[in-house]
Order: C-alpha cells, then structure tokens, then sequence
C-alpha cells in the first residue's frame, strides 16, 4: 500500500483532504496524522493572554515617544534626564487618566448627575478627597502610586506632552475605579518607570 | 518617591493634577480611511501621525507574534515597540510588493528571532496570568498552565526557521503563501518546515514525558 506523502497528510490535516478513507485502512498513515493531529491541538489550546484594554493605547504612546526620541535625538540630550522622564510619564499617566475620564462620565450618565466643570482653562486641580466619598477610598500601594504620580505631573510637562489638562471630575474619576481599573493604571505607570529605569 | 502608604485609618488628603488625554485618534481621523500605500506616501511626507494609523491597525498581531516568540507581556511590549521603530525607519524601503501587514511580520520575525537568539524565552509567571474563570477546578487550571509552559518550551528549541514557521501558521494561521513572502521561502519550504515542526515538537515533548 502506496502511504500518504508529508504533503498529503498536512492537507488533510489543514483543509480534510480527501484522504480520509485511505486512514481508515492504513494504520501507519492514521498513526502519523493521529500524531500531528494531536500536536496541533496542544498549539492550540494555548491563547495570548489579552492585555489590559489600557495596553494597546500605552503601546501606541510608546511607539510614538520612541519615534520622536529617535528624530529628535539631537534636541533631547540638550533637554535632561528629569524633562524626559516627566515627558514620558505625562505620556504614561495621561493614557490612564483619558480612560478614567471616560470611565467617570460614563457612570456620570448613567446616574444622571452631571460632573461639575470648573473651567475650560488648563490649570491643575488643587482639591481634597470629598467627605461624602471618602469611604472609597483604598488604601493600598497602587492607590497610593497614582496618586503621587499625577501629584508630581505639573502643567509644563503635561504641555511638553502635548496633553491638554482639564479640571473637572477626576476626584470621582479616581474614587470610582475598580480595583483592576486601578491596578491596571499603576501597572501602566510602573512599566514606564521600569523602561526608564529610575 | 514612587509609592506611599497609609498607616491605620487615617484618611489622606491628596491633591491631583487631572490630565485628560487628547486621544491619538482624535488627530488620526482624517487619516483612518487612507489605505496602506496612502499612510505610507503620508508618513514619507513628515505626517507622523499617519504612523500612528499603521501602529494602531497592526498593534495587536505585532504583539501577539512577539508574545508567541518570547512568552511574557513584558518582552513582547519591547519587541513590538522595537518592530514599530524599525518599521518607522525603514518605510522608504517599503516598496509595496506586499502587504503592510507582511513586511511587518517579517520585520518582526526578524527582531524576535534575534532576540530570543541571545535570550531564553522567559514564559509568564502564574501570577501574571488572567484569572482563572469562576469554576475552573484549580488542579485543572494548573496542569494545563504547565502544559501550555511545556509546549512553548518546546517550539523555543525548535530551529528558527521551523519555530518561525509554526508560530507564523499555527498561531498567526496566515497562508503557506503569505508565509512564504515574510520568511523569504517557497511554499514547498513552507509546507515541509511546517510539518518538520509539528515532528520535531512532538518529539521534544515526548522526551519530556508529556
């Protein structure tokens, strides 16, 4: 009996070539198909885990900051250790804060309330954690991290980053996270700090 | 100073600079409905933000063939950002014979066979892992994270162009054809790498007792 060539049997095995009856006769070939038959359900039994939904505007900020480092080599030597590192992270926290924002005023909509805006000048928001949410707020090291960066995130650096600051509804924003939201940001903040290796 | 804790009850009292984010596709609308060779013209033009356009339609097939190479979130972050930049400065020699899509692949496949040339593919702590669904018996969850960690294992001794090759058709299930362009072969080649793989995996896991 003429077996099946290597060719044949990955046809089969991709796309059910017409081969099937010769295997139920030929156990050497049915062996072999059985054997990368069972070698492709193990390959596939193994997804990429998905990155956290902030991951994939974080990898396009990233891609960004590298291509204008790389144009603008020449400038950033001249510019300092601690500009580009506020540059970065005004890069990292604000991928963060945008979907915090969305996070807030969409459940901001679904209550019915309407978040207050200060203004639409972009000034820093100076304000202390509201009595009446103050029982949401967790205390934790990730809290604790988003905190201190968006403390230390002043307007100059936020402006080198070409964001645009928005006073308004970040308290609630921030106090509205779920701990993954939370986690996620501070994981996206801690991978920036790592890359640059402060 | 990175991390702050709060000792006991005690309420902080912080101050926040709020930061909303101009989104990239804010500034990339009137980009998004150019096709490939149109980004490509604008993006040789000094439009940077036509850039951004590829790196968001391809964002995520570049990561995920970086993971399949390496293993981890971490290293496939890198590699991707690392094949945009390549990427970004070698667009004048893409001369649309293919898709963006394939010279990106092969730009990728090149950068990660490098890397993981010089480095052991490190493969995701558990930890790091999503969360098993509600219901997964935890005996179950973790024999198959360690077959999951055996047969990456495995495809990491593979040779290159078999390990590519899989990686390229299992996972990524891109064409004999299209593979053939990325990894600059024939489709016989394609074919007779891809099913030496499938052996050779087999093979290795097996001299692992799985």
């Amino acid at each position: 009996m003429k077996h099946l060539s290597e060719e044949r049997l990955l046809e089969l095995l991709e796309d059910g070539a017409s081969e099937a009856g010769h295997l139920e006769t030929c156990t050497v070939c049915r062996e072999r198909f059985e054997a990368l038959r069972q070698t492709m359900g193990l390959l596939r039994d193994d997804p990429v885990p998905e990155p956290s939904p902030l991951f994939w505007q974080h990898l396009s900020e990233r891609v960004r900051l590298a291509i204008d480092g790389a144009a603008d080599e020449p400038h950033s030597v001249t510019w300092g250790t601690r500009r580009r590192w506020h540059w970065a992270l005004a890069g990292a926290t604000a991928v963060g804060i945008a979907v915090l924002v969305v996070v807030a005023s969409q459940r901001v909509q679904q209550t019915g309330s309407v978040a207050e805006r200060v203004g639409s000048s972009a000034l820093p928001v100076a304000s202390a954690a509201p009595e009446d949410l103050a029982w949401a707020i967790p205390v934790d090291d990730s809290w604790a991290m988003v905190v201190d960066v968006a403390e230390g995130l002043d307007l100059e650096s936020a402006a080198d980053a070409g964001l645009v600051v928005r006073p308004g509804s970040i308290d609630q924003a921030l106090l509205r996270l779920s701990d993954e939201e939370r986690r996620d940001l501070a994981g996206i903040i801690q991978a920036e700090l790592d890359r640059l290796s402060l | 100073m990175l991390t702050r804790v709060w000792a006991g009850t005690t309420r902080p009292r912080w101050t926040v600079t709020v930061v909303r984010h101009e989104p990239a596709s804010a500034h990339a609308d009137p980009l998004s409905g150019l096709t490939e060779a149109e980004l490509v013209t604008a993006c040789l033009a000094g439009q940077r933000d036509a850039f951004a356009v590829i790196v968001e339609r391809h964002r995520r097939s570049v990561y995920q063939l970086c993971y399949r190479f390496v293993g981890n979130h971490e290293d496939a972050s890198d590699l991707s950002q690392e094949v945009f930049l390549r990427a970004f400065r070698g667009l004048k020699g893409f001369k649309g014979q293919s898709t963006l899509a394939t010279w990106l692949y092969r730009i990728g496949v090149n950068t990660c066979l490098n890397r993981v040339s010089v480095n052991v593919p490190v493969t995701e702590p558990l930890d790091a892992r999503p969360h098993q669904a509600l219901g997964d018996d935890p005996s179950t969850t973790l024999i198959r994270d360690e077959r999951r960690a055996r047969v990456r294992a495995a495809i990491a001794r593979l040779p290159r162009k078999q390990r590519a090759t899989l990686i390229l058709r299992a996972y990524q299930e891109l064409s004999h054809r299209e593979i053939a362009e990325i990894l600059g072969s024939s489709v016989g080649a394609v074919k007779a790498n891809f099913f030496h793989a499938l052996g050779n995996l087999k093979k290795i896991l097996e001299g692992q007792s799985v």
